[in-house]
This record gives structure tokens, C-alpha cells and sequence, in this order.
């Protein structure tokens, strides 16, 4: 517990002590807040309603969380420090949570800031707190699923743009396999597209910006976080770097 | 105490290491020494359990390392090579991480560093970022990062590469400091390196241990087959002729200069005295002796014999025995600047070899 307490506080302070993490939380919240106030009304000419809101969390995050997690592993790997940290009497999946809990810390953070949209309608309409609960609820879940998937693919490369590369195109399948046009399409095959989506973050996160709490979602949304997690412990345990 | 046992690792077709055993004490400095790609870094590598070998065996303390590898990490500071460090941090917020990441508790840790800033006189620096000290600073940075917790063994590989030539005469100070009390093992390409801080050096040469013994013995093993030096002025071919004649001579070779003023090269086979036979020969006969100085093998020259490409595989154990099965018969009339071109040459092509694999 100590050890992964040092790894999560050493790797937080490093995405603080750059610019990184600034740069990524005032973007992803103006980006949310263009699709929500301007985007989105100019081409439904209705007035913004929080579900397209959150709407747009599963693709928006997507492609934001793979520009956390590159660094975690890659940049490791490029300088050499990995050969220090796997010496020190540290456990590989030790160190495995401790980075994927400092990703998941950033997020928490952005997400945390984006609820200032919410809070800027409340004066004008009634806001459906429990809506509002289970939706960052169900954003921070499949947040976890990108951030570990991220986590992993940074332990393929010391590039740190190929790792980000890697990482978005899988994250996009994660959300593309459960976004309704897909399934779908898919389900000329009977069955097949509510199958494949169900792996999919998108059919998962909606539940969640119904307001329900579906343990489903729960149990997906932590299964394949470990699942992830367990893939990246296996690289950098049988690291040929 | 470290016993290594026959650890072999393959990286695809390449051997890296091959079936290497060798046992290192307290108080001993080994130093590692082979050209680039011999394999030097993977056995460092294996040693602090960052490689695991494909067979063989490393204990560290009687600790099995394959079993026991937190144990052992514990035990050992490491410095790998090039000094990897995170460059975003600031000196004291780092080597407290290190501390941390050691499982020093508070105030061990607070000590520990403390202890290791002043070793490396690095009081002036704590608030810096290691991404903006000097490249001797950050040694020193990577040193003191594994020496926080007071480890009985250092390894560090290459240690001094990079540095100016203050820089790495603070540091072989230190290293010997350190030795009196711990076992380290480090590495290097470079002879002068090991042999001025080593109390035992390790020849490897693809993968394998050619030589085996202390800096003394293995200059004393070639001495056998020194000779000597003579700038003698006189009509070459008769030189020759009359210092070949003279008891004890084996070889008589011109190798530089030209006409009446010529170097000679002069082997005893025996390592008897033959100072007098030449200083005789040449006044006999009427010519000027204007220097006469013993031609000893350095260490130099076994390196560059055992790390040659036609050094026998194989050959291990004792300095001695390698570095002749290592010689080969032509070398004895090859003038010794030649010798070093072929050789470093080889090595160098080496090099490259191993890191394009």
C-alpha cells in the first residue's frame, strides 16, 4: 500500500509539475463546454439540455485520456528510469496501480471542473441532481476502462505519440462498438451488434446518464479496468525493454 | 557477497551472456571490463534482478535472486548506465522519493538523504531540477539515489563515461572511499578506468570471462615476455644481424626510424637480463647506444589480446593462461600501434554489431 501511495504521489506530482496537466484540464473542460452551449443547440435549435451534455463524455474522453496516460510508461522507457524504478524493491503491479491511480486522479479532477456547467444552468432550470450523480458516476467508470486500456499501450513503446496513437484507436473501438448507429448496423447479424456492444463503454455510460445505477455497468466498467491493469503488470513483468 | 553461476541470456540469436560464474566479496572493487556489446550491462542487469537470465543462477547475500528478488533489490544500490533520471523533479524532492520508494520511514529517510547529500556534495543544488544540473551533478544525483539506503553492495555501470577529467577523479575517489566498506562491481570500456580503481578486473568478451585476476597479476603474467627498447645508431640490417646474436635474445625487430638512427624492439623468451649483451654488441662494434629502456607489456596490451576478434572462445579463468592462448604467434613482430588500430577497430564493429541487434 506505502509503496503504491509513493508511486501515485510521485507520478501525480509529475503530471503537475509540468504543464501537462494544466493544459489538458482547462481544454477537455472548454472542449465540453463548446459541444455543450454552442455546438450542440446551433444544429438541434433547441436550448442546452444537460443529457446531450453528457452525450458527448464517452467520445470526448476517448480521445482525451490516451494524452494522459502515454507518458506513463513510454516515458519511462525512453529515459531509462524504469531500469531504477524495477530495481528498487517496488512490485511491478505496485507500481502498475499506483500510475493508473494517478491517471485516474487527473481525470477525477477534470471531470470534477466540467461541473461548473451543470452549476451555471441551476439558476435557470431544475437540475436532476441524482441525474447529475450517476452520470459522473458512469463517466468516471468508463474513464477508469480508457485509463487503464492507455496505461497498458504506453508499456508497448518509448514513443510517446505512437502510445497516444495506440491508445486513441483502441479507446474509439471501445466507444465506436456500443454507439447505437453501430450496434445496429451490426444487429443484421441477429444478436451480434447488442453482443459486441455490450463490451463497448457507450451502452454502459448512457445507463448511467438515465440515472440508473445498473450493477452491470458497475461490474463491466471494473472488469475491464483490471483486466487492463492485469495486461500491463504482464508487459512490464515479461518486459523485453 | 555475490555468486553468479553460470547465467546464460540469449537475446533472439544473440548470446549475450554466456554461461558466466564468478563469486565477488566484501571490500573487493571488481571492475567489469570488455568492449561495448560484450555483455557487461545484461550481467549487471541480471545481478539486480532487472533481467532474468534464461539459466543459471545469482545470490546476493546467500539470497537466491530468482526467488527472493525483493530481498535482494534491497541489498543492492544500482546505477545503470547513462544515469536515468526523472529530470522533471527537483534534487531533494527526488532523492526522497528514492528514500520512499526504498521504505525508509520518515525519519530514516530524513537522515538518509541528508546523509548521501552531503557524501555528494549536493547541499548547493536541493532546490534545482535534475534536468538542469551539469552532467557530473547528475551523477552524483544518480549516485546518491543508490547509496540512500546504505547498501552493502554498488554496482554502477559505466560510472564515469561523460564526465571531464575532474569530474571523473572526484568520482573514482569516491568510489574507492566507498570500497573499503562495501563490494561494488562496475563497469567500463575503458582500462585506465578499472585498473586505477579495481582490485580485481573481469575481462568479457562476447558473453564469456577471458580474464579473471587483480590489475598486479595480470602485468606481472605478461612480463615474462617483455623486453626491451634500443635506439642504437647504426647500419640496420647489421644491427639486427649482431643484437640477434646476443644470449638471452629471442627477436630483434626495427620498428621505427630509418638509416644510421633506428628503434629496435628486443624479446626475451627467458626474462633474463640482456641490458649488458646489447650495450656490449653495439660499443664492440663501434656504434652509438642513445637510449635503452625496458619494453614492458601493459595492461593495455592483454586487454586489447583477450578482446581481440580472433581471441580463442573459451578461454577462461586464470589472466595467465587466457591472455597466451589469447596471443597469437605473428603478434610478436606486429609493432604495438598497430596492433591497438586492428584491435579497437574490431572492438568497434562490435559495437555496432550488438546494438543493432
Amino acid at each position: 500500500m506505502r509503496n503504491i501511495s509513493t508511486i501515485f504521489r510521485r507520478e501525480v506530482s509529475a503530471y503537475f509539475n509540468s504543464p501537462i496537466a494544466y493544459i489538458f484540464i482547462i481544454l477537455f473542460v472548454f472542449i465540453l463546454g463548446f459541444l455543450f452551449f454552442v455546438f450542440f443547440p446551433f444544429f438541434s435549435q433547441t436550448s442546452p439540455d444537460l443529457r446531450n451534455f453528457f452525450f458527448w463524455f464517452p467520445w470526448v474522453l476517448s480521445i482525451f485520456i490516451p494524452a494522459v496516460t502515454m507518458r506513463l510508461w513510454s516515458e519511462e522507457r525512453r529515459s531509462g528510469t524504469i531500469e531504477l524504478l524495477l530495481t528498487w524493491p517496488v512490485q511491478a503491479w505496485e507500481v502498475v496501480v499506483g500510475k493508473y491511480l494517478a491517471g485516474l486522479f487527473v481525470i477525477a479532477v477534470s471531470l470534477a471542473l466540467t461541473l461548473v456547467v451543470p452549476l451555471s444552468l441551476a439558476s435557470v432550470t431544475t437540475i436532476e441532481w441524482g441525474v447529475i450523480f450517476t452520470s459522473y458516476l458512469g463517466a468516471l467508470l468508463i474513464s477508469s476502462v480508457y485509463i487503464a486500456l492507455g496505461a497498458w499501450a504506453s508499456t508497448l513503446t518509448s514513443n510517446q505519440i505512437v502510445s497516444l496513437l495506440i491508445a486513441i484507436a483502441f479507446s474509439l473501438v471501445m466507444v465506436g462498438i456500443g454507439y447505437p448507429p453501430v450496434v445496429k448496423f451490426l444487429n443484421g447479424v441477429e444478436g451480434l451488434g447488442n453482443f459486441i456492444g455490450w463490451f463497448g463503454t457507450d451502452s454502459h455510460f448512457r445507463e448511467f446518464s438515465k440515472g440508473l445505477v445498473n450493477p452491470v455497468g458497475l461490474i463491466y466498467g471494473l472488469s475491464v479496468t483490471v483486466f487492463f491493469l492485469v495486461l500491463n503488470n504482464l508487459f512490464v513483468e515479461g518486459r523485453k525493454f | 557477497m555475490i555468486k553468479v553461476q553460470n547465467i546464460t541470456k540469449t537475446y533472439g540469436a544473440t548470446v549475450a551472456v554466456n554461461d558466466v560464474s564468478f563469486e565477488v566479496g566484501k571490500g573487493e572493487i571488481l571492475g567489469f571490463l570488455g568492449p561495448n556489446g560484450a555483455g557487461k550491462s545484461t550481467t549487471l542487469k541480471i545481478i539486480t534482478s532487472y533481467v532474468v537470465a534464461d539459466s543459471g543462477s545469482v545470490y546476493v547475500n546467500d539470497v537466491d535472486a530468482l526467488k527472493n528478488p525483493m530481498e535482494v533489490r534491497k541489498a543492492i544500490g544500482y546505477l545503470p548506465e547513462s544515469t536515468p533520471l526523472y529530470m522533471d523533479m527537483q534534487v531533494l524532492e527526488y532523492l526522497q522519493f528514492v528514500a520512499k520508494a526504498r521504505q525508509l520511514s520518515g525519519s530514516e529517510a530524513q537522515s538518509a538523504v541528508d546523509r548521501v547529500v552531503e557524501l555528494l556534495n549536493l547541499r548547493r543544488f536541493l532546490r534545482k531540477n535534475i534536468g538542469h544540473l551539469s552532467k557530473g551533478y547528475k551523477q552524483r544525483v544518480g549516485i546518491a539515489q543508490a547509496l540512500v539506503h546504505d547498501p552493502g553492495i554498488l554496482i554502477m555501470d559505466e560510472p564515469t563515461s561523460g564526465l571531464d577529467p575532474h569530474q571523473i577523479i572526484e568520482i573514482r575517489e569516491l568510489i574507492r572511499k566507498l570500497g573499503e566498506e562495501k563490494l561494488i562491481i562496475l563497469s567500463s570500456h575503458i582500462l585506465q578506468e578499472i585498473s586505477a580503481i579495481g582490485t580485481r578486473i573481469m575481462i568479457i568478451k562476447d558473453g564469456r570471462i577471458v580474464a579473471d585476476d587483480t590489475p598486479q597479476n595480470m602485468q606481472r603474467s605478461l612480463s615474462d615476455r617483455s623486453g626491451l627498447k634500443a635506439r642504437i645508431q647504426g647500419p640496420e640490417q647489421e644491427v639486427v644481424a649482431a643484437l640477434g646474436k646476443v644470449g638471452g635474445v629471442n627477436t630483434v625487430e626495427a620498428i621505427s626510424g630509418s638509416g644510421s638512427d633506428t628503434e629496435y624492439r628486443l624479446t626475451t623468451g627467458s626474462g633474463g637480463e640482456i641490458s649488458q649483451g646489447v650495450f656490449k654488441a653495439v660499443a664492440d662494434n663501434g656504434w652509438t647506444l642513445s637510449a635503452l629502456s625496458p619494453d614492458e607489456h601493459s595492461l593495455e596490451d592483454v586487454y586489447l589480446e583477450l578482446t581481440k576478434d580472433s581471441a580463442p572462445q573459451g578461454a577462461s579463468g586464470n589472466g595467465v593462461a587466457a591472455a597466451e592462448k589469447a596471443q597469437p604467434p605473428e603478434s610478436e613482430t606486429t609493432a604495438p600501434v598497430e596492433a591497438e588500430e586492428t584491435v579497437s577497430e574490431a572492438s568497434e564493429d562490435d559495437s555496432t554489431a550488438q546494438e543493432g541487434t
